[in-house]
């Protein structure tokens, strides 16, 4: 195991490396000269040169690589072009509640696709099965911005029951003590309990929005690996041999579904993580998301550039845990040869 | 079994339809009443229904004495006066800087409208102009910075130079229309009293000593925060400020996008409210129906659909005024060498349905534009000048006369810009009539910019707007050979001189014979297509009163008040 680990986190370094090189070489080749860019619409041409001296950006591609590596090894990735801010602190100060909106997000996908995706396969055919499908595809072919929009006209503004979409919580409200940024858990902590009560009411839209749509492949991946699980010779000889229908559903279906089940659970989280543009900006969440949707509409390519290589290292890291994951389910995967079952 | 399979199957039906038939009936009787637009932008539309609204805000009416909610379509990205920023940093700024001058205010349908007449601003008591263009100012000894230190004319000098001599500061940029090249220019006369000693008179002078951008910084401060590498703090003033202005900076969530603005206690004059939050809510649906639920008392940049439907809210006040904003399409020959020939371009400008575009696209908030000099600006005369209206007979005429046959061309729109997607459609309309295809190219607010600046585009919409409402600082930047912000690229020496000679001149009746002749230019070049002059607007809770509409049109905040 210690083997199969040194191994996946050797690969994810160069991995990561790799983000960073081919981030490093797109930005640059993006039509716009990034000291005029810098100095703003008015600049005079030797404003323009100050900076690009002070920036190094007049120096060879492969010298500003070097500094910048030098700079990315060291936790720097530039400074925001529109809030002259260092990015590795912005896209910390904004990750806990896209986090947070992503954790709460993946559990209800999880609650509704897999429960729903057993049930659908175990009862193919039935009515179960189908509302299971039609859920499925609606969910598949819903768009966020769409369903947001319709949660919030109805939800908050029609009926009421959920707080308008702005923001983590409402406007002018301290938010509780900073422990782990996450305000649900930090109002938990702190012992301020109607801080994490109201974080959750500005939680729910966002938070259906996404867990909705995307528990939409979540049920159906269950829904096909069940089936095929069920569909196995080991299952059928269970089925011979006498084993219960509730052990062969739980033990032998779900438990052999679940390498691809863990893989789009890992596809789900990491489009969250990144991903989540749309329904950040519709619910002013103050969230990673939002913050590239910004540095997009005003060409903030060092905002842009942190952005990518951050979602890049969160999808790398999701990948070694999955891969863990794998591993943890899957005896063959960590012995790294074929195991009969 | 099949039997069974089939019952399933309608069981699944009739669920579904009974699921939509919920939907449904929570629906809003009105969604289908008023715009045509698609389904997923309409629906602020059915909140203008009162049976709609029992909303929390009808009955969680706020308190008197609560701050006052505003909502802007940016985030706050930057507080230092003398670099750009987003339009919500102008408006926070403007709270925490007072310029040394202000507009007089009349006021005109709920509106304190900015008349052309200036006067010192609460932070002077004394303000004169000597023949040769001396102006002197005597700071006002009640007038204190947030920390409680007085504003001394050191602060006010520092500032001045500061802005000159940064070399990130834009503020050199302003310099030359007030005939300003040096910091030698201002000068500490004693504690109280300063003067700026241009190199001539200029008319724009008392104009632009309203800009915020002319707010007295604390030179102790700036000094102690300053290094090698930043001689005149920007850094420390990018987050932080100690405030001459009306507003003090309580707190400011960069993340969450909410500044808190209280009172400033060392300001001489009055605020009407008891402090200001300020909160960026990027889509302008959710700001109007955040306004329309009572969760934000002030909702500034939201499209003209949107103020239209906000006017049939008996809780919502919409203001809107005329303004010299100018909206054209830029027409760039380097980019489609038809656009090369003059005659084509004077076909082009014909064949626009201009009123249609104010009745249906801007719901009826805009002015003919004219020239670049727009209708509601200082010295504008269309008539004189010949301005387009739509004839389509003429623009066919002229279209023959050219010899160009018909071409493709593309219009490049900006992603956010709803209003101009619509305008594009009937614009392609009008110009197909006489040969010209238009292909509508929407793009990302980013990419539009870049290819804009890079000249790489042949057709696309731009809106501006000058702070001061003066025609030669505005034609300066569009029109100016070589401008950088002249994006459509045309160039006429004749109206370059007569920008030259208009800034600097002080008579009225001149500066009107200048600006008719610049105007006649602009319509024979017809480098652009003049669309529209948007108005500016503000929509409200109904009991906030105050509104403020200056030179700048960034939201003002101390007048704002609750009933």
């Amino acid at each position: 195991m210690r083997r199969y680990l040194a191994k996946r986190l050797g690969i994810s370094l160069l991995t990561i490396f790799g983000i960073v090189v081919v981030v490093f070489f797109i930005v640059r080749v993006v039509p716009g000269d990034a000291a005029s860019l810098r100095a703003g619409p008015y600049a005079t041409a030797e404003r323009i040169q100050q900076i690009a001296d002070q920036y190094g950006l007049n120096d060879p591609m492969a010298e500003q690589f070097v500094d910048y590596m030098s700079g990315f090894v060291q936790g720097d990735l530039g400074v925001s072009i529109r809030t002259n801010q260092p990015v590795l602190t912005e896209l910390l100060d904004r990750l806990p509640a896209s986090l947070e909106l992503a954790a709460y997000s993946i559990v209800l996908a999880i609650l509704i696709g897999v429960p729903l995706g057993i049930l659908a396969a175990s009862r193919r055919g039935s009515w179960v099965d189908n509302i299971a499908r039609v859920l499925a595809v609606v969910g598949s072919s819903m768009a966020l911005f769409w369903l947001g929009l319709l949660l919030i006209f109805f939800f908050a503004f029609r009926l009421g029951w959920f707080p308008g979409p702005i923001g983590r919580l409402a406007v002018g409200t301290q938010p509780p003590t900073s422990i782990t940024g996450l305000y649900t858990v930090d109002g938990l902590l702190s012992g301020n309990l109607s801080a994490t009560w109201e974080a959750l009411r500005y939680l729910a839209l966002p938070v259906f929005t996404l867990g909705f749509v995307l528990a939409a492949p979540i049920l159906k991946m269950v829904r096909a690996a069940v089936i095929e699980s069920l569909e196995s010779d080991y299952v059928r000889t269970a089925k011979a041999v006498g084993v219960s229908k509730r052990s062969i559903l739980f033990v032998d279906g779900f438990r052999n579904a679940l390498i691809p089940v863990v893989t789009t659970i890992g596809i789900v989280l990491g489009f969250m993580l990144g991903g989540n543009i749309i329904v950040e900006f519709l619910f002013s969440w103050p969230g990673v998301g939002k913050y590239a949707f910004d540095a997009i509409s005003t060409r903030d390519l060092e905002s842009l550039q942190g952005f990518v290589i951050m979602v890049g290292v969160l999808y790398v890291v999701l990948n070694v845990v999955i891969d863990i994951a794998y591993a943890l389910i899957d005896p063959r995967i960590r012995l790294g040869k074929a195991v009969a079952p | 079994m099949r039997e069974s399979r089939q019952s399933g199957r309608w069981r699944s039906i009739a669920l579904l339809l009974t699921f939509v038939l919920v939907v449904a009936a929570c629906g809003d009787d009105d969604a289908t009443d008023g715009t045509d637009a698609p389904a997923g932008t309409d629906a602020p539309a059915g909140t203008d229904a009162p049976a709609g609204t029992d909303a929390p805000a009808a009955t969680d009416a706020p308190a008197p004495d609560e701050p006052i909610v505003v909502s802007l379509s940016t985030d706050i990205n930057i507080l230092e006066q003398h670099l750009f920023r987003s339009t919500g940093s102008y408006a926070v700024t403007r709270a925490l800087y007072q310029p040394l001058l202000d507009q007089v205010y009349s006021v005109e349908d709920g509106v304190r409208r900015g008349t052309g007449d200036v006067a010192p601003s609460e932070i002077l008591t004394s303000y004169d102009v000597a023949a040769d263009g001396t102006a002197t100012f005597t700071l006002n000894p009640d007038a204190k910075f947030a920390s409680g230190d007085s504003i001394t004319s050191s602060d006010a000098v520092y500032m001045l130079r500061r802005s000159i001599e940064a070399p990130a500061s834009y503020i050199p940029l302003l310099f030359p229309f007030i005939a300003v090249d040096s910091s030698t220019s201002f000068n500490v006369v004693d504690d109280l009293t300063f003067t700026i000693k241009p190199n001539q008179p200029t008319a724009l002078f008392n104009r632009f000593m309203t800009f915020q951008v002319f707010g007295p910084i604390q030179e102790s401060l700036a000094t102690a925060q300053a290094t090698a590498d930043d001689p005149f703090a920007f850094d420390y003033f990018t987050t932080n400020a100690n405030a001459s202005g009306p507003y003090a900076l309580n707190n400011w969530d960069q993340a969450a996008g909410e500044v808190i603005l209280d009172p400033n206690p060392g300001w001489p004059g009055d605020v009407a409210n008891s402090g200001i939050i300020v909160r960026n809510v990027p889509d302008a649906e959710q700001r109007a129906l955040l306004l329309q639920n009572g969760d934000i008392d002030v909702a500034a940049g939201l499209p003209p659909r949107l103020l239209d439907q906000l006017k049939g809210d008996a809780n919502v006040n919409v203001y809107s005024a005329p303004s010299t904003r100018i909206n054209y399409i830029g027409l760039n020959a380097a980019a489609e060498p038809n656009l090369a020939n003059k005659l084509v371009r004077q076909a082009m400008s014909y064949a626009i349905p201009y009123q249609a575009l104010i009745d249906n696209v801007m719901f009826g908030f805009a002015s003919p534009a004219g020239t670049l000099v727009t209708s509601n600006m200082e010295t504008y005369q269309g008539e004189a000048a010949g301005v387009y209206t739509n004839d389509m007979a003429m623009a066919q005429d002229l279209m023959d006369q050219s010899g160009v046959g018909p071409f493709e061309v593309e219009l490049a729109v900006q992603n956010s810009r709803a209003q101009d997607q619509q305008a594009a459609v009937f614009i392609q309309d009008a110009l197909s009539q006489i040969g010209i295809t238009v292909n509508i190219n929407v793009l990302p607010d980013g990419e539009f910019s870049g290819k804009r600046d890079s000249r790489e585009l042949a057709m696309f919409f731009h809106e501006w707007f000058s702070w001061g409402d003066d025609p030669y600082y505005q034609m300066t930047f569009l029109a100016k050979c070589g401008a950088f912000t002249n994006f459509a690229g045309g160039c006429n020496e004749r109206l370059d001189e007569i920008i030259a000679e208009g800034t600097f001149e002080t008579d009225p009746a001149a500066r009107n014979a200048l600006s008719l002749e610049a105007q006649q230019l602009m319509v024979d070049d017809a480098d652009r297509i003049y669309l529209w002059s948007a108005d500016w607007s503000l929509a409200t809770q109904s009991d906030i009163t105050g509104v403020t509409k200056d030179f700048t049109e960034v939201p003002r905040f101390e007048n704002l008040s609750r009933g």
